[in-house]
């Protein structure tokens, strides 16, 4: 055998779940309760007149105890970061703590923290998640790959074709859902290839053709993440955030800025690809491993109702988020995917509520109860200007420096957490740096640039669930085996991740942030959202 | 992807016989004269469906379905029988077999019964699969770990 395989010997003490859950709740009660509170957040605090605000809400008696409840809240971060980094507990649990730690340690009023359970951000991700499980559910998401890549030959063409088009659905549609299905269809174009150019019962394998595989679809998928708010929950989070400062922004919106990177990135991928990887690959001609996806195609046969309807729910769905987000919200079209499936009966009500992932619904919307306690306890305030001092003294405090700045912090944390984890931390800190760095078009383009990187979670396994599938479920048929060794995503991701990275710098900093602008006033209502540090402000227009 | 038929039988006629038969139709076949030969093969590599001979020298069908089983519990097996034998395929379906075939059998059945046994290991695998996705998405760490089976 040609190929062979390297089991990871354990993951050693991230393994242990039991130990980091106890060195997070140390950390917390450490930062939270033990160390003292530095000078300058009391300062801050009282500055801002946050403690009076904490002691209208009766959440603290004094500007000390408002002091105390910032420093519990910032205990919060390490030890959710430790939480998410190591899956202590599951991802949810840690989101659901959020307001757990609110209610009991009375960090805001009890009517507030239930809020950013129900506002339009989480119903929009619920309404996007019961979205995808209505796609997987009757096999669209197989009949839209079969139509793209059914028709093509060669290898150049099948592997743009594959790399456009998966960034593309990647941006509107679970790009989790799409890798499952297609790292199985990869793995059997492959074998096709190989088997075709094969003695008769022998496999000759080329392992640099399956990892070429599997990487460039892998890739493609995790870089339409830019294109729209519905690519992904950590999309979501920011959008929340925003909102929270009072300055929403629609769907149209994000995507004026974010989805022309999503066809460049994709070629992008393909160049890469195809000039740095396929230079070892034996067998150059994909077609006769393209039958498989004709076969699919086949066993499918025409299209039936259930996914006729789901398409056009999606189309309505878009459409309404595109020109209807003003009077609708994001939640309102993206409620439509938990009623049109069972009201035409193509999915089950039942089965859609076991398919959401109740796991991220509870992640996301604790991290935006995070967001409201960072906001509200002037923790947020506090990080922000430490971190902007830091900023400052390399010149990054600003406009496309700051961008950069946080978009590289944010880009390699995502890799090593994970790409929601990243967003839900980094987003209520980014946002007042933004404000802070006092640039027209803030705090925007600092969220956008922290999670546009979220999108690059390339080159660790636990970055993003699309590289744990394609690891995972990308094994060679005849064997098993797995394909892809956990240190090929360093080898074939990390000069991708720079390349990307430097693309959105260049095309989404200098080129779509200048030529689009921004709404003018969103950085003044912002301001005086974090300045009152109270009352959330009127919305100012998303503009399109 | 073409179905990988791996057929067991001592007599070597009779397997080449059939595996020229599947062969035209489009089928990846493999042979094996022995159960030990076939356990021993299906330790490295993976096949769709298994057609065993219930009586073989050396270790019978029903004890290679019993190994065969064990390690590669998602291979369908059809077992091979004669008139004398049908007790013997009666207990391979108790054990986990999907099917028997009597021998000399009709290519059609055969067929029809491979690609049976095929449409139901492709539906579990598509199962787990679905079910490792699941787990990657709320925990990509777990695609780390060693117990993470790879079939």
């Amino acid at each position: 055998m040609s190929h062979e395989i390297e089991t990871p010997g354990g993951d050693g003490l991230l393994a242990s779940k039991s130990l980091w859950l106890v060195v997070g709740i140390a950390v917390f009660l450490l930062v939270g309760f033990i160390l003292p509170t530095p000078e300058s957040l009391t300062q801050i605090i009282e500055q801002r007149g946050i403690d009076e605000k904490l002691i209208e809400w009766g959440v603290a008696e004094n500007l000390e105890e408002a002091a105390d409840k910032a420093m519990t809240v910032l205990g919060i971060i390490p030890m959710a970061v430790i939480f998410f980094a190591t899956e202590a507990i599951p991802i949810g649990l840690t989101g659901i703590m959020m307001p757990i730690l609110a209610y009991f340690l009375h960090l805001l009023p009890k009517g507030m923290i239930g809020q950013t359970f129900a506002g339009d951000a989480p119903l929009f991700l619920l309404g996007v998640l019961a979205m995808g499980v209505a796609v997987v559910d009757v096999g669209l998401h197989k009949r839209l790959a079969a139509w793209i890549l059914g028709w093509t030959k060669g290898f150049y063409t099948p592997v743009f074709v594959l790399c456009v088009s998966m960034a593309v659905i990647g941006s509107f549609i679970s790009a989790h859902a799409m890798c499952a299905f297609m790292t199985p269809v990869m793995m059997a174009v492959y074998f096709g290839v190989v088997q075709s150019k094969s003695p008769a019962g022998e496999i000759q394998h080329d392992p640099h053709l399956a990892r070429f595989l599997l990487f460039t679809l892998c890739f493609a998928l995790n870089v339409g993440g830019v294109g729209s708010p519905a690519a992904g929950g950590r999309n979501v989070i920011m959008m929340g955030y925003w909102q929270g400062y009072g300055v929403p922004m629609d769907f149209f919106t994000w995507m004026k800025y974010g989805f022309p990177l999503v066809p460049i990135l994709g070629l992008v991928v393909a160049v890469y690809m195809v000039v740095f990887f396929s230079r070892k690959i034996r067998n150059k001609d994909l077609t006769p491993g393209l039958t498989a996806i004709k076969d699919e195609n086949r066993r499918m046969g025409q299209m039936k109702y259930a996914e006729y309807v789901t398409f056009a729910m999606l189309i309505v769905i878009l459409l309404l988020w595109v020109f209807a987000s003003g009077t609708l919200g994001l939640g309102g079209p993206a409620l439509l995917a938990l009623l049109i499936p069972v009201i035409f009966r193509t999915t089950d009500w039942h089965k859609i509520l076991n398919g959401i992932s109740w796991d991220a619904w509870f992640m996301y919307c604790g991290a935006l109860t995070m967001g409201a306690l960072l906001k509200e306890s002037g923790a947020a305030l506090w990080l922000a200007q430490s971190v902007m001092g830091i900023l400052s003294s390399l010149g990054m405090s600003q406009g496309f420096g700051l961008w950069v700045g946080l978009s590289s912090f944010s880009g390699l944390m995502t890799n090593f957490m994970s790409d929601a984890g990243t967003t839900a931390l980094l987003g209520p800190i980014v946002i007042p740096m933004g404000i802070m760095s006092n640039v027209p078009g803030e705090p925007w383009a600092s969220g956008m640039a922290v999670a546009f990187a979220t999108s690059f979670a390339h080159f660790l396994i636990v970055g993003t669930p699309n590289n744990a599938i394609v690891y995972g479920l990308g094994t060679y048929p005849d064997t098993g085996e797995r394909a892809i060794r956990p240190i090929d995503f360093v080898k074939y991701g990390f000069a991708l991740w720079v390349i990307c990275m430097v693309i959105v710098w260049i095309i989404a900093f200098l080129g779509t942030f200048s030529l689009i602008g921004f709404p003018e006033g969103i950085l003044e209502t912002a301001r005086g959202v974090l300045q009152s540090g109270a009352e959330i402000a009127e919305p100012v227009g998303g503009g399109h | 992807m073409k179905i990988r038929v791996l057929l067991v039988d001592d007599e070597a006629e009779f397997i080449e016989q059939l595996s020229e038969r599947l062969r035209l139709r489009d089928y990846d076949v493999s042979t094996c004269l022995s159960g030990e030969e076939a356990v021993e093969k299906l330790k490295s590599l993976n096949f769709d469906v298994v057609i065993l001979d219930v009586s073989m020298p050396g270790i019978d069908g029903t004890e290679a379905l019993r190994r065969i089983k064990s390690s590669k519990p998602l291979t369908e097996v059809i077992m091979l029988t004669g008139h004398a034998t049908v007790e013997s395929a009666i207990e391979g379906m108790k054990l986990g077999a999907f099917d028997y075939l009597m021998k000399p059998c009709e290519t059609d059945e055969l067929i029809s019964k491979i690609n049976s046994a095929h449409e139901r290991r492709a539906a579990q695998e598509e199962r787990i699969r679905a079910a490792k996705a699941e787990k990657y998405f709320t925990s990509p760490r777990s695609a780390l770990k060693n117990n993470d089976s790879q079939d």
